[in-house]
């Protein structure tokens, strides 16, 4: 016999009790490597669809609103010596005769061969009436390859539609498209250039025939860019290398005439940072202005639909601001002279194309003759729906005309002249009366002697290419860092599990000290036959490492199987967290090992732990200082319950106190520590008052007297129930207590939907001011809906910061809002991050220079992106320019969960190319509330509306939070089912080690009812305190929820939950108590 | 006057006969000590005078009454009332103090009087016994002697007639052996209870009023 061979047979005969041990071992390794390996999985998962999404690219350029020629990217390419895929990405809506689902946003997709190279793939050429759809589009609309597709796309523009001029009615093509192919995962389908596990629906055109729906030729506003070593800063040198000035849309002439050089875009404005760089240069350019004037008025006269030019200097002739130079036609047409007044009226562009009339009062300077730079027809920028216009009653000018104010004098103009400006005003006055963020000069002219290589060169040479759009990302990597950054699964289940693996623990050290207790006598024996304390040290930890390794090799295998389960719920009923069907199981060795040694390592830490403490007891006993050590560990033990229960209790009260203090009344966290501090606090109070019990001495005894004497003397493993039935309570009471249904709070203004009824997401911008009925009409929303108000957002397209998002974002999609209609309504509610409570004024505020003032939901705050107050986000404005979001205060769960907000005068300022609204929110009484949405929908069809009931898309975010609490929920039964476990362990153990002691009761005449009542006292006393303790900490957990007007508490559930939780604890106690007492009781005391 | 008496009775386990008719009548203050073999059946005639265990056949009458036709309800109160057992092992309760494991018994009781009056009759009998210092202590820190006294005291504490001793000295070293015994005829006779022993230790046995031998299913003198 060996100390080996001892152990392997103490483990065989006591088979049952290690069997227990092992299973409660077995259970912590496997929630403790599910975890982990889900953690892999999630991880391993994401960064796949990152492959799946990108394919080869690395890098890419997006120059959104900005498009420029396909040609471009194969320049760049023989430039770098790389693989480029030049991209033309719009937005729009799909539909199929297969079924009647529609799919309102759509990711269209201009490509040509190299595209598919940058995905691996092959796929067949596409002629312009096919496409290729991708897996996601295929399933939705049901549709297989030679069906029909029904598609919108989005009609794009080089300019903006924010500027002045342009028709806007004609936003979008409709056609009907073959589907050539569909394209899977393999096959690129998944293409997506945004963070996200979700794969969009999308479909591909030829770059061809996408392009020419909106332009004269092939162009793109992505450019992919393949696996390469190259470096962002090598492709911006390269790129400043081979671009043209084409590239940017512009265009140089000469304008002989005038004998002038000029220079043109394709976006009529020209950008500032563009003029800038010129007038740094010697080339002495000079920015011209021409604008359309509704009414030129005079001596109570009027001439329509004029056009007013203003040059940066005119020859013969000096200007002040207020003065003007008007040609000899207007004169004649106004009977003007020199020094009248004249007034010109006019339209300015407000947000959403609301036209503002306004009129400015000039005097006359000089009257000229149609000659010279009055007689210039080609001062007039080259707007789509005026230019090559036969009549004036043909324009298309993007504002309002009355055709019944257009004489035949001023046909015989347009048809003699064009537009030709009828009079002047000063440069700096034109760009104070009209100027726009996007551009301030519809053309630069230089002199005609001037070197056009050397024009060309100052601009390419002087701008970067950010200045105008061209942002290199390095996408590849962002991606990467993004999903390793992601949502961490594994803290996250571990995080969830915490409770449920130290019950598990909690357990096991519980049957491992038992096991000890009941082979007392066996140690007697090792020491009576001269074995050593260090030897029977050595074999009780022997018997519990190698329990330990073997059940955490097979709480591995478990773990592994367990995990599966968990994906395969990740996968179907708790896909709201996730999103996608992606997820895949991954293994990592090193994770498996890790299961494997943390469990080996707290077991044997925990079996340390016991018999060394239980040891010690033992010398201590044999040493006969059981007295002495008896009543000191007893009054040691009352002392540590007393000083931890105050100290808790005073944390408590402290908390409390702060606060109310600092108004954090209202802040679920803190009430969720309090609880937890309460559990705490009260188990301790219990463990002082069992302690205490156990030193009392009193004169009488009673059945109760007899079960608190029993229940104090096993103090610590009652104890340790007590705690794991209490936290199986706490979590399950708390996160049932948590849940929202926000339909609940629906009309509330500081709720997280503002009180307003749908939040609208269009995927083509609503240009059109719905605060008007004229915007109403435009859009089609009837009449009838006249007191129905929207908030229209500007919004900036990047990344999903929502908690719908896995990854962690760098930059979330910024909404442009206008403070002071939430402000004024007293919409939405901040989070208090400081004594003062911040309002919507504080996106208002004054930064340091490009820092802009932005708030977002605290939550996507604190986990989509990982940010605190006070915290900036860097983007590149439209000029290229670095600006920071600052921000600056965390709005309570919103509906504007996933983007930040920033004042619009902000966004304006720098996206001022961004048109119309692609986000509204809808306020409209309850009546009216599914009226307005079958109107709604009917009148945003063309703009790919999702438009969901705000409520709706509140519980959408709070699904999440809903399943994890589900999640958590189903973890605070298994700690439950482990207490009640306990429970039943302790009952059993209990009775066995009582058998004798209720023999000698039945002996001296102690019924057996009383001796069942004795026991169902003690046991009940465990289960009542654990649910009590349980119970009372996680309403005070859950005050704030269940005092919140959206919470929706299953009481019935959670009420049936504990009742269950109590039968159940009834039925072993019962069981137990019944076998406390058998009717051969005699045996057992012979036995003994 | 007659307390206990058997009358005819045999008891067999199985198909091993332990008692065979036996009859025997023992007298209120008699002291009396069952010797014989080890497996003569010593503790089950002890079990079956305790009523803690039923005969095969014949009548036990304790002060005329017949106990061995009484349900396990009614004997289970018959012996809290009448009998007190002194086991070898003292099965003292170790989560109770030298007092509460006194009034063990009294648990029955439903007045506060009475309760009280026990309390007082446990002082009285630790005091008796030389115990009362170590009323407050668990069974933990005493010596094996204490705890059989402890137990003695248990089994006085209801008043019972009747003393039922199984091999009382039998886990005690010689000389607390002696002590014990020693106390125990000496209160038995204070409080004139009757006590029958069961015990190898013919040293005991002497010290009894009759000694019996339990030799071949039945007592002989």
């Amino acid at each position: 016999m060996n100390l080996l061979k001892l152990i392997l047979s103490n483990l065989k005969f006591y088979r049952k009790e290690h069997f227990l041990l092992f299973i409660g071992l077995v259970l912590s390794t496997a929630i403790l490597t599910s975890a982990l390996i889900i953690g892999d999985s999630v991880k391993f998962s994401l960064n796949s669809i990152v492959e799946k999404r990108l394919g080869n690219t690395q890098q890419l350029i997006f120059t959104q609103e900005r498009f420029f020629p396909a040609t471009f990217s194969e320049t760049l390419s023989k430039e770098l010596n790389i693989t480029t895929a030049p991209v033309l990405l719009l937005r729009g809506m799909a539909s199929s005769d297969q079924t009647e689902a529609q799919v309102p946003n759509v990711q269209v997709c201009g490509i040509d061969g190299k595209f598919w190279e940058t995905g691996n793939c092959t796929m067949p050429k596409l002629n312009d009436n096919e496409v290729i759809i991708n897996r996601e589009i295929a399933t939705k609309l049901n549709l297989k390859v030679g069906h029909e597709l029904f598609i919108r796309v989005e009609k794009v523009s080089f300019v903006t539609e924010n500027a002045p001029f342009v028709p806007t009615d004609n936003n979008s093509s409709a056609m009907r498209m073959k589907v050539k192919a569909i394209a899977d995962e393999h096959s690129f389908g998944d293409f997506n250039i945004q963070s996200s596990q979700i794969t969009p629906y999308t479909v591909f055109f030829s770059l061809h025939k996408l392009s020419n729906l909106s332009f004269k030729g092939d162009f793109a506003n992505l450019m992919l860019i393949s696996e390469n070593e190259k470096l962002v800063a090598e492709i911006n040198s390269a790129l400043k290398k081979c671009w043209t000035i084409d590239v940017i849309n512009l265009k140089l002439r000469n304008i002989e005439t005038q004998n002038k050089l000029e220079l043109t875009s394709d976006k009529v404005f020209i950008e500032d940072t563009i003029l800038n760089v010129l007038q740094k240069s010697n080339l002495y350019p000079e920015p011209q202005f021409t604008y359309l004037i509704n009414f030129i008025r005079a001596n109570n006269r009027s001439t329509p639909y004029s056009f007013v030019s203003a040059l940066n200097q005119y020859t013969d002739y000096q200007l002040n601001e207020n003065e003007i130079i008007i040609n000899s036609w207007l004169a004649d047409d106004l009977g003007a002279k020199v020094n009248d007044t004249i007034q010109l009226q006019y339209f300015t562009l407000e947000s959403f194309r609301k036209l503002e009339e306004k009129t400015t009062t000039f005097v006359v300077k000089h009257i000229v003759e149609i000659k010279g730079f009055a007689a210039d027809s080609l001062l007039m920028p080259a707007f789509e729906g005026l230019s090559g216009v036969d009549k004036c009653s043909d324009w298309e000018a993007g504002i309002p005309i009355d055709y019944s104010k257009i004489r035949n004098k001023d046909e015989a103009w347009w048809k003699n002249y064009r537009g030709t400006p009828k009079a002047f005003i000063s440069y700096n006055k034109a760009v104070e009366l009209w100027g726009m963020d996007f551009g301030n000069s519809t053309a630069i002219r230089f002199d005609s002697q001037a070197d056009t290589t050397k024009i060309k060169q100052t601009i390419l040479n002087g701008l970067q290419p950010s200045n105008v759009g061209f942002i290199v990302y390095d996408i590849k990597n962002n991606a990467g860092w993004s999903a390793n950054n992601a949502v961490d699964f594994a803290q996250l289940f571990l995080g969830l599990s915490f409770f449920l693996i130290l019950a598990a623990f909690m357990l096991s050290g519980l049957l491992f000290s038992m096991l000890l207790v009941q082979r007392k006598k066996e140690q007697g024996i090792y020491r009576s036959i001269g074995i050593s304390q260090k030897t029977i040290y050595s074999i009780f930890f022997g018997e519990g490492m190698l329990n330990a390794v073997f059940s955490s090799i097979a709480g591995v295998i478990v773990g592994v199987l367990l995990s599966k389960l968990v994906l395969l719920f990740l996968n179907s009923i708790w896909n709201d967290i996730v999103r996608t069907s992606s997820i895949q199981l991954f293994f990592n060795p090193l994770t498996l090992a890790t299961g494997f040694i943390s469990n080996c390592i707290i077991a044997g830490l925990v079996t340390y732990l016991i018999l060394n403490n239980y040891l010690k007891k033992q010398v201590n006993e044999l040493n006969k200082n059981i007295h002495y050590h008896e009543a000191k560990r007893t009054a040691r033990n009352k002392k540590i319950s007393w000083w931890i229960a105050l100290i808790f209790t005073i944390l408590i009260i402290g908390l409390m106190l702060f606060s109310f203090a600092n108004n954090l009344y209202q802040n679920s966290s803190v009430f969720l520590i309090l609880g937890f501090l309460l559990l705490v606090s009260l188990t301790s109070w219990f463990a002082f008052l069992l302690n205490k019990i156990r030193e009392s001495k009193q004169f009488t005894i009673s059945y109760l007297r007899l079960a608190l004497r029993n229940l104090s003397f096993d103090f610590k493993r009652n104890i340790i129930i007590i705690c794991i039935l209490a936290i199986g309570i706490f979590i399950v009471i708390s996160t049932g207590a948590n849940r929202f249904d926000f339909n609940k709070n629906a009309n509330n203004n500081i709720s997280g939907i503002g009180g307003y009824a749908f939040y609208i997401e269009t995927n083509l911008g609503v240009n059109a001011d719905l605060s008007t009925s004229e915007g109403r009409e435009k859009i089609g929303i009837d009449s009838e809906y006249n007191d129905v108000s929207f908030v229209q957002m500007l919004k900036f397209s990047a990344d999903d910061a929502s908690c719908l998002n896995l990854n962690r974002i760098i930059r979330p999609s910024i909404l442009g809002v206008n403070p002071e209609i939430f402000s004024n309504r007293n919409a939405f509610s901040f989070v208090d991050a400081t004594t003062k409570k911040p309002t919507w004024e504080i996106l208002n505020q004054s930064l340091a220079n490009n820092c802009i003032p932005a708030v977002a939901d605290q939550t996507v705050i604190t986990w989509g992106m990982g940010k605190t107050l006070g915290d900036s986000i860097l983007y590149a404005n439209e000029s290229g320019d670095s600006i920071y979001l600052v921000l600056v205060a965390g709005l309570e769960s919103s509906v504007f969960q996933g983007n930040l907000l920033i004042s619009k005068q902000n966004f304006e300022k720098h996206f001022p190319t961004i048109s119309g609204s692609n986000v509204m929110l809808a306020n409209v009484n309850s009546e009216q509330k599914e009226i307005l949405k079958e109107n709604l929908e009917r009148a945003f069809r063309n703009y790919g509306a999702n438009i969901q009931s705000a409520p709706e898309r509140l519980a959408m975010f709070n699904s999440v939070t809903n399943t994890y609490l589900d999640i958590f929920l189903a973890l605070g039964g298994i700690t439950l089912i482990i207490g009640t476990f306990g429970i039943a362990i302790i009952i059993f153990r209990s009775i066995q080690s009582r058998k004798s002691q209720y023999a000698m009761m039945q002996a001296i005449g102690i019924s057996q009812k009383k001796i069942r009542q004795i026991s169902t006292i003690e046991f009940a006393i465990i289960l009542f305190a654990g649910i009590g303790i349980g119970l009372i900490s996680s309403i005070l957990a859950s005050l704030q929820s269940l005092i919140t007007a959206n919470a929706v508490v299953p009481y019935l559930l959670l009420f049936s939950l504990i009742i269950l939780f109590i039968i159940n604890g009834l039925v072993w106690i019962f069981i137990g108590s019944k076998m406390s007492v058998k009717s051969n009781f005699i045996d057992q005391l012979r036995n003994e | 006057m007659s307390i206990l008496k058997f009358e005819n009775i045999s008891k067999s386990f199985g198909n091993q006969l332990i008692l065979n008719n036996l009859s025997i009548e023992i007298q209120k203050g008699e002291t009396v000590a069952i010797v014989g073999p080890s497996g003569s059946g010593k503790t089950t005639f002890l079990n079956i005078a305790g009523a803690l265990d039923v005969v095969d056949s014949g009548k036990v009458l304790f002060k005329n009454q017949d106990i061995s036709i009484m349900t396990e309800k009614e004997r289970s109160e018959f012996r809290n009332k009448n009998i007190g057992f002194v086991f070898q092992q003292h099965y003292l309760l170790p989560q109770c103090t030298v007092f509460e494991n006194i009034l063990i018994p009294t648990l029955t009781y439903t007045t506060k009087d009475d309760k009280l009056a026990a309390a007082k009759r446990a002082e009285f009998l630790l005091e008796k016994l030389g115990m009362l210092e170590h009323r407050d202590k668990l069974p933990g820190q005493l010596s094996g002697g204490e705890c059989q006294r402890t137990a003695f005291v248990r089994a006085l504490i209801n008043q019972p007639e009747l003393i039922l001793a199984d091999e009382p000295t039998g886990s005690l070293d010689e000389e607390s052996a002696a002590k014990l015994s020693t106390e125990l005829i000496q209160l038995n006779k204070e409080l004139n209870t009757t006590l029958i022993v069961v015990t190898h230790s013919m040293k005991l046995a002497q010290q009894m009023n009759t000694v019996l031998q339990l030799i071949n299913h039945n007592l002989m003198k």
